[in-house]
C-alpha cells in the first residue's frame, strides 16, 4: 500500500508507559502511511491512543514512555529513537502540531508576533522585521481579520477561534510537509469549527500539506478526510478511504461509532458526537430513532491483549474473539479490518437495553 | 471566558501599563512605592541632601534635641543625626538590593534547573537548599564575620546566602508548574530547545512571582543589615548605618531618646514601604486575580 508518494511511513509503533501502577500498553503495533497532500483522519474514543501514536513519532512523550517500531519521514532515517537534536530540526519545520486546547497552548506573556516569529527565526533564521512581515502574512492566510493589528496582541486579547488560528499559523509558519492536528476543533464552538476546518482544507490545497487529523468527531471526518484509520484500545481496527468507510463499515466498533453519531437524511452531522455514545433521549417514534450507543468502555491496557480488544463490548464476539487477536485483513479494495466477523450488517444486539 | 475577551477588546493596553494602572488603585501600595522611592533617592543623592558631613564631629554640640540647625539633633559625638540617617540609607539599601540580587542570580538558575530538568538535579538542589535552610542566617553571618572580618560586603553575602534556598524553592515550584503548561509542550512540538523553553517560556512567565520575591527580600535584608550592624558585624564606623546608630544610641536612651528614635523610624518606614509595595505587586501580578 505504500506508493512512491508516501511522505510518512509508520510501521508497528508500540508505546508502553511504565507507571507506578505497572505498565500501560497505550499503543499496540500501529502502522499507517501518509501520502503527499492527503488528509488522514485517526478516529477513536478518548484514551484509545490516537494522540499518543502521533506524539510518539517526534519524541514528544514523557520519559516514562517506551516507544518501539519505525517511522520514516520522506524516506529518511527512522524518527523513533532519533537523537533529540535531529528531532528538534524536524519538529515545527517538517512536521508540526496543532493541539486541542487553544486557550492554554499560547504563551500568555508574549504577543502573537513574538510567538509566531520565534518559530520563523529558529527554523528559517529570519530577522525580526522579516519574521514580523511573514507573521502578518500567515495570520492573513489563516483568516484572521486585520492581521497587522492582531500581530501586536497578547493571547488573552484573542477569542478561542482566533487563538486556534494563531496556533495553526504557528504550525504552518515554516510550511511543513505534515501537519498533525490533534482534535483542533474540539474546544471550539460549531461555527468556529467549520471556519478552522476551512482553513485546514485551504492549506492543503494551497501548500499541498499532508494533514493527520485526530478526532472523535465523525462529522469532521466526513467533511475533510481522504482516508480514515479507526483505533480502538491502542490498535488500528479498521482503515479505509472515507467514502468507502462510511458506505461499507466493516468493524462492529466502526459501525457503533457511526450509529452513535447524529444523522439527518443519511448525512453525519458534525455535532458534538464524541464517539463515547453521544445519545439524546428522544421519543422512540417511527421517524426519529434513538442514537445507538456502544455499551461498556475502553478497557484498561495493563497487558498486551491476548484476544480481540473489542470482544467485551461486541455483539458479534464469539469464543475465537475471546481467545485470539484478529489480524488486519483486506476485505475490500483499500479497506483493512481487524475482525473475525467483519461485515456491514447492523447488529440488533447493539441496541441499548 | 468570552466576557474577558469583550472587556479586553476595545483599548489595546500593554500589560505592563495595565499592571501599573491597577497598582494605582491600591493606596497602600502607592504609599509604599512613594516612600520606597524616597529612600532610594535619599540613598542615591545622599551628599546633596545631607546638610553636614555624617562623620564630622562637633564636641560643642553633643546630644542635642531637634533644632533648626540639626533637625534631628546631634549624637554623642556632635554629629548631625539627619545627615547620618540619610547616609545610613545607603548601607541599608545597598545591603537590601545587593543581597536580594545576589540571591536571585544564584537561586533562579538553580531553581529552574531543578524544576525543569528534574532528574538528579532536583533532589540534589532541593536537599542542598533544605540543608541551607537549617542554618539561621545570623549564625552564618557571625561565622563569616569571624572568618573574613566585619564589613558590608560580608553582610551582603551572608544575607544573600540566607535568601537563596527560599528563592530556589519558589523558582523550582514555578518551573514545575509551568513546564506542564500546554504552551511549553506546544513550543517543544515546534522545535524549541531547552534553552528557549527556559529563557523564553519559563522565566518570563515567572517574572511577576520573582519581582514579588524581590520586594519581600529587600526589607528582610534591610532588617538583617540593621541587626548585623547593631551587633557590630556589619558596616564599620565611621560609615553610618541605621543598625549601628541604634546600637550607639543605646547608652543614651534615658538622656536622649531621640537618638534611638530616628534610625528606628527609618528602618521601620523603609521595610514597611517595601512590604506594602510587595503586597500590592503580588495582588496586581498574581495571574489568579488578573482580569
Amino acid at each position: 500500500m505504500s506508493g512512491d508518494g508516501t511522505l510518512l511511513s509508520v510501521r508497528d509503533v508500540t508505546v508502553r508507559f511504565d507507571t507506578d501502577d505497572g505498565a500501560v500498553h497505550a499503543v499496540d503495533r500501529v502502522s499507517f502511511d501518509l501520502k503527499r497532500g492527503e488528509v488522514l483522519a485517526i478516529v477513536g474514543e478518548s484514551g484509545c491512543g490516537k494522540s499518543v501514536t502521533t506524539m510518539s513519532l517526534l519524541g514528544l512523550l514523557p520519559p516514562t514512555a517506551n516507544v518501539e517500531g519505525e517511522a520514516r519521514f520522506n524516506g529518511g532515517a527512522d524518527l523513533i529513537g532519533a537523537p533529540e537534536g535531529e528531532l528538534r530540526r524536524i519538529r515545527g519545520r517538517e512536521i508540526s502540531f496543532v493541539f486541542q486546547d487553544p486557550m492554554s497552548s499560547l504563551n500568555p506573556v508574549f504577543t502573537v508576533e513574538r510567538q509566531v516569529g520565534e518559530v520563523l527565526r529558529r527554523h528559517l533564521g529570519m530577522s525580526k522585521a522579516q519574521a514580523r512581515e511573514r507573521t502578518i502574512e500567515l495570520l492573513d492566510l489563516v483568516g484572521i481579520p486585520s492581521p497587522e493589528r492582531r500581530v501586536d496582541e497578547y493571547p488573552h486579547q484573542l477569542s478561542g477561534g482566533m487563538r486556534q488560528r494563531v496556533m495553526i499559523a504557528m504550525a504552518i509558519a515554516c510550511e511543513p510537509k505534515v501537519l498533525i492536528a490533534d482534535e483542533p476543533t474540539t474546544a471550539l464552538d460549531v461555527t468556529i469549527q467549520a471556519a478552522v476546518l476551512d482553513v485546514l482544507r485551504e492549506l492543503r490545497e494551497r501548500l499541498g500539506m499532508a494533514i493527520v487529523l485526530i478526532t472523535h468527531d465523525l462529522g469532521v471526518v466526513a467533511d475533510i478526510a481522504d482516508r480514515v484509520v479507526i483505533m480502538y484500545a491502542g490498535q488500528k481496527v479498521e482503515e479505509a478511504p472515507v467514502a468507502e468507510l462510511f458506505a461499507h463499515p466493516q468493524h462492529p466498533y466502526t459501525i457503533g461509532l457511526l450509529g452513535a453519531a447524529p444523522r439527518t437524511a443519511g448525512a453525519v452531522l458534525p455535532a458534538g458526537g464524541n464517539g463515547n455514545g453521544a445519545h439524546r433521549p428522544s421519543a422512540p417514534t417511527r421517524k426519529r430513532s434513538r442514537l445507538v450507543e456502544i455499551p461498556g468502555r475502553v478497557p484498561a491496557l495493563h497487558a498486551p491483549p491476548d484476544h480481540c480488544p473489542f470482544a467485551e463490548r461486541c455483539p458479534r464476539a464469539d469464543d475465537r474473539s475471546r481467545s485470539e487477536v484478529p489480524a488486519l485483513e483486506t476485505v475490500r479494495p483499500g479497506h483493512l479490518v481487524a475482525c473475525f466477523h467483519p461485515g456491514e450488517h447492523h447488529d440488533q444486539e447493539v441496541q441499548p437495553a | 471566558m468570552s466576557a474577558v475577551d469583550v472587556a479586553a477588546a476595545p483599548p489595546r493596553v500593554r500589560t505592563r501599563s495595565r499592571a501599573l494602572r491597577r497598582l494605582r488603585r491600591r493606596p497602600m501600595a502607592v504609599a509604599g512605592l512613594a516612600v520606597a522611592s524616597l529612600f532610594v533617592l535619599m540613598a542615591l543623592f545622599a551628599p546633596l541632601i545631607a546638610p553636614y558631613d555624617p562623620a564630622a564631629t562637633n564636641f560643642s554640640a553633643v546630644l542635642q534635641g531637634p533644632s533648626a540647625a540639626h533637625i534631628m539633633g546631634t549624637d554623642d559625638l556632635g554629629r548631625d543625626v539627619f545627615s547620618r540617617v540619610v547616609f545610613g540609607a545607603r548601607a541599608s539599601l545597598e545591603a537590601g538590593v545587593l543581597a536580594t540580587l545576589l540571591a536571585l542570580i544564584v537561586a533562579v538558575p538553580l531553581g529552574l534547573m531543578a524544576g525543569y530538568y528534574r532528574g538528579w538535579w532536583d533532589p540534589v538542589i532541593s536537599r542542598v537548599s533544605d540543608v541551607m535552610l537549617a542554618f539561621p542566617f545570623l549564625i552564618v553571618a557571625v561565622g563569616m564575620a569571624a572568618i573574613f572580618g566585619p564589613s558590608l560586603r560580608n553582610v551582603v553575602v551572608a544575607l544573600g546566602v540566607a535568601a537563596i534556598p527560599w528563592i530556589v524553592r519558589v523558582t523550582r515550584g514555578e518551573a514545575l508548574a509551568l513546564r506542564e503548561q500546554e504552551f511549553v509542550g506546544a513550543a517543544v512540538a515546534n522545535g524549541a530547545g531547552d534553552r528557549t523553553i527556559l529563557a523564553r517560556h519559563l522565566l518570563p512567565n515567572m517574572a511577576g512571582v520573582l519581582l514579588v520575591q524581590a520586594t519581600v527580600w529587600i526589607p528582610q535584608a534591610i532588617i538583617g543589615e540593621a541587626v548585623l550592624s547593631f551587633l557590630g558585624l556589619g558596616v564599620q564606623p565611621p560609615t553610618p548605618s541605621w543598625g549601628s546608630m541604634l546600637s550607639a544610641a543605646q547608652p543614651f536612651i534615658s538622656i536622649d531618646a531621640w537618638l534611638a528614635l530616628w534610625p528606628g523610624l527609618a528602618i521601620f518606614l523603609a521595610t514597611l514601604s517595601f512590604n506594602l509595595l510587595g503586597d500590592g505587586l503580588r495582588d496586581v501580578l498574581d495571574p489568579k486575580t488578573q482580569r
